[in-house]
């Protein structure tokens, strides 16, 4: 559990979803404010150091709508979110979708990088393009995914407090999945990427 | 910090060296006494007297030994970690006491940070010449890609020259600052490509309302125009040995290596150049024709390299190119028409060069320098740490505390325990890197935990690992019972002595050695198996696309591989293979091809469909 209440840290409500322009907005002006490099003197710099880290520190968590999600739920809580959370039952079959085609990628990749000499690299160019392709078409489907929770929430912005913060758990899990899902598919894509350069 | 004290800023290049301050509300660059704004980074020893800059660099030809030029390559770093191309420099270098490159001068030995010292020095001196009073006070760049110990000892050169470093500050987020002074109230997402004569970085920011802050950086110290010259000095050598001079000594090496800069940059402009080199020997000048293509055929395999970093950045900055409003070129190679074509390719748009190239991270170090001092405001610049930051934990694997590109300054605290009764330290390894295994990352250094002797997993100390502004980490353990803290001293990784570093590369792989060569016959037959396997399908495969002699001198090499597959000669084995690898090329050239073409004609129909 972390012990900074990263929306108090940032002066903004406490609230299921921001737009990311209020979200700059706030950390701007903190920043301006706190940064080492604007204190008149060596004794304001040294402490501006730590105020940065946290500054920084709980504006990551805030920007991140999925662990922003963990933190809103541990903070009203007081207790810690287990590390792993269960699937939601509504998107297991989407999900499950988004991680065969992750797998596929996986085994393309491994072949490729298992391939010694230029022939059996450039017989394996058709698949490659072709796992390329499939990730970015996952990663679309991600991106619509998290844009219809995003309005959700969004709506929920007024009302978060009056259903109970149980309520989040389900969206927080399932953001979580989709962030980890797109980090895993960026990675392949830069991977194909540095494959297809070789 | 009163408002008024003068901090400097200098841009501590490898080839070159600029200095300027904040002068009136304006950052300007200073010229020397010559009018020269540029100083050669490049020192030169004679006797008692060390000459630095200009009067230096024409040493470099009639005084190859004593000429001390690209230090910036060494700085921070342990000789063993060279790779054998890196040490090809006109003068001599060793491991010194400690396993540090050293420069050799006659009897003498100089650290490169002895080396920066001097330009820094005389950097220092050309400012206070034009203040008329005297400065202490410095922000200097250094590539973004920079790790701890080669940033720690810039900022010891700092010192040594007489300055106190303020900030060291990343060369693509200074060029940022040169080209966003005038666009505040924009919000708009850049790249930096700096390509400079020893380093590469590839740095995005995102700038909004005086406010610089950086997503991502990625890069290679070691890789540069001066590759792209050496490159082109070595073709040189070849036809001049052609031409049947083979004795090449140290001057006249040094002189190709200048020539061959020179044609370089010649070729930026003209589609092809002449390159002389008059007496060679007392009866023979040399005298050759570069061309524009044949320059970038040697320049390709170095510049093309710079590709992956620039991905590597976009994924971690979560961007594609096409989120980019704009990408900056900095550093004198940036000038080359090709890198010119390769960054619009890689970006999908035309680089912007309204900023100057060999200028601008300078100006971004002088506006820095002015934060600072208070004389310019309303800045603010969110810097990243380049490179992840861990520790060596159980089985050689790295721990990442501080995954790279976080916001700087940042902290991350670690809790260690005593493992058995009574023990009182514990040696932590740290490390910087992204590679999985600690042995492949940098070894930062190793410090010592000192526990209250107690019972097993009694004892606590809490580490904290801070990285500051500059991009330096600091340690600090604290005893969680009695809480008392302590400043952690690091054994900084190029301190600890060679033969230290020799006996533990020994240990780990003396037990491998046994078995080593067996296991090689064995890997290079299956590579073997492998490659004769793929050329037999491709070949029936493509049986219509290639012609019957090419197909006939692909049977050759592969009889050849089946014939050596069956002895157990190692060389003659690895010959093969290579052979019949290289003489494929052409034919996975092809494959590839027809994929892509395969590929585009799909989409069309998509388009269409």
């Amino acid at each position: 559990m972390t012990k900074l209440d990263a929306f108090a840290l940032l002066g903004v409500k406490r609230q299921p979803w921001f737009d990311p322009g209020e979200l700059q907005e706030a950390h701007l002006a903190l920043c301006k404010q706190f940064h080492p490099d604007v204190q008149p003197d060596e004794f304001g710099r040294m402490q501006a150091g730590a105020a940065m880290a946290s500054i920084h520190e709980g504006y990551e968590i805030l920007k991140n709508p999925a662990s922003r999600l963990r933190h809103l739920i541990e903070l009203e809580t007081a207790q810690p979110l287990p590390k792993i959370e269960e699937i939601p039952q509504s998107q297991a079959a989407n999900l499950m979708d988004l991680a065969l085609a992750g797998a596929k990628v996986d085994e393309c990749l491994k072949n490729f990088s298992k391939s010694e000499s230029s022939l059996e690299k450039a017989s394996l160019m058709p698949e490659l393009l072709e796992a390329q392709d499939s990730v970015d078409a996952a990663r679309t489907k991600i991106g619509s995914l998290t844009e219809g929770v995003a309005k959700e929430l969004k709506e929920m912005n007024d009302q978060w407090l009056k259903m109970g913060v149980s309520h989040l758990r389900e969206f927080a899990a399932l953001l979580s999945y989709l962030r980890k899902m797109d980090e895993s598919l960026a990675r392949q894509k830069l991977r194909i990427q540095e494959a297809l350069l070789s | 910090m009163s408002q008024n004290e003068v901090i400097i800023g200098i841009d501590l290049g490898t080839t070159n060296s600029l200095v300027g301050l904040v002068d009136t509300g304006f950052p300007v660059l200073i010229p020397d006494n010559q009018g020269n704004r540029l100083t050669p980074s490049v020192a030169s020893f004679h006797g008692e007297k060390a000459l630095v800059g200009w009067s230096a660099k024409r040493q470099r030809a009639v005084a190859p030994k004593k000429t001390f030029y690209s230090v910036k390559r060494f700085i921070g770093r342990r000789f063993s970690d060279l790779q054998s191309e890196e040490k090809e420099v006109g003068y001599d270098i060793s491991a010194g006491a400690t396993g540090k490159v050293t420069c050799l001068c006659g009897g003498q030995a100089y650290l490169p940070e002895n080396i920066s010292s001097l330009v820094l020095a005389h950097l220092k001196e050309v400012a206070e010449n034009y203040l008329h009073a005297p400065v202490t006070k410095a922000v200097i760049t250094v590539p973004a890609y920079f790790n701890d110990a080669q940033r720690t000892a810039t900022k010891d050169a700092g010192r040594l020259a007489g300055l106190t470093v303020e900030r060291i500050l990343n060369e693509p987020t200074a060029a940022a600052l040169a080209y966003g002074l005038d666009r505040k109230g924009e919000n708009i997402k850049v790249a930096v490509f700096d390509l400079g004569g020893g380093t590469f970085d590839l740095s995005i920011l995102e700038l909004r309302e005086g406010l610089f802050q950086v997503l991502a950086t990625n890069g290679n110290t070691r890789l540069g125009g001066d590759d792209i010259d050496m490159a082109v000095a070595s073709e040189l050598m070849r036809r001049l040995r052609a031409e049947g001079s083979t004795e090449v000594d140290a001057v006249l090496q040094a002189r190709i290596l200048e020539v061959a800069e020179e044609a370089k940059c010649r070729l930026s402009t003209e589609d092809e150049t002449s390159v002389e080199l008059p007496f060679v020997r007392p009866d023979f000048s040399f005298q050759t024709t570069l061309t524009v293509e044949e320059l970038n055929r040697l320049a390709k395999p170095i510049i093309d390299k710079t590709r992956v970093h620039c991905l590597r950045a976009l994924a971690d900055a979560k961007l594609g190119a096409k989120d980019l409003a704009e990408v900056i070129l900095v550093g004198r190679q940036t000038r080359m028409p090709m890198v010119r074509k390769l960054v619009t390719e890689i970006f999908q748009k035309e680089p912007n060069t309204s900023v100057n190239p060999d200028e601008a991270v300078a100006l971004g170090a002088v506006i820095q320098a002015g934060i600072l001092s208070g004389s310019l405001q309303n800045l603010v610049l969110l810097d990243v740490t380049p490179l992840s930051l861990g520790l060596e934990t159980f089985g050689g694997l790295m721990n990442v505390l501080i995954p790279r590109n976080t916001t700087i300054p940042t902290k991350a605290g670690e809790q260690f325990t005593n493992a058995v009764d009574g023990q009182t330290s514990m040696r932590i390894h740290l490390l910087q890197g992204e590679r999985e295994m600690a042995r492949d990352n940098w070894s930062l250094g190793l410090f010592d935990i000192e526990f209250n002797p107690e019972a097993r997993g009694l004892a606590r100390v809490g580490v904290q690992f801070e990285v500051d502004a500059n991009g330096i980490l600091h340690v600090l353990a604290r005893d969680l019972k009695t809480g008392t803290e302590k400043k952690v001293e690091m054994k900084s990784a190029v301190d600890v002595s060679s033969q230290e570093v020799e006996r533990m590369v020994a240990e780990s792989v003396e037990f491998a050695l046994d078995d080593m060569q067996e296991r090689r016959l064995v890997e290079l037959k299956l590579k073997g198996e492998r490659l004769l396997g793929i050329t037999h399908t491709t070949l029936e495969k493509m049986e219509g696309v290639l012609s019957s002699d090419e197909i006939g001198e692909v049977r050759v090499l592969l009889k050849r591989l089946e014939q050596t597959l069956n002895g157990s000669d190692e060389v003659f084995l690895k010959k093969a293979i290579k052979e019949l690898d290289d003489g494929t090329v052409f034919i996975a050239e092809k494959l590839m091809e027809i994929a892509l073409n395969q590929k585009h004609e799909q989409s069309k129909l998509y388009i269409s469909s």
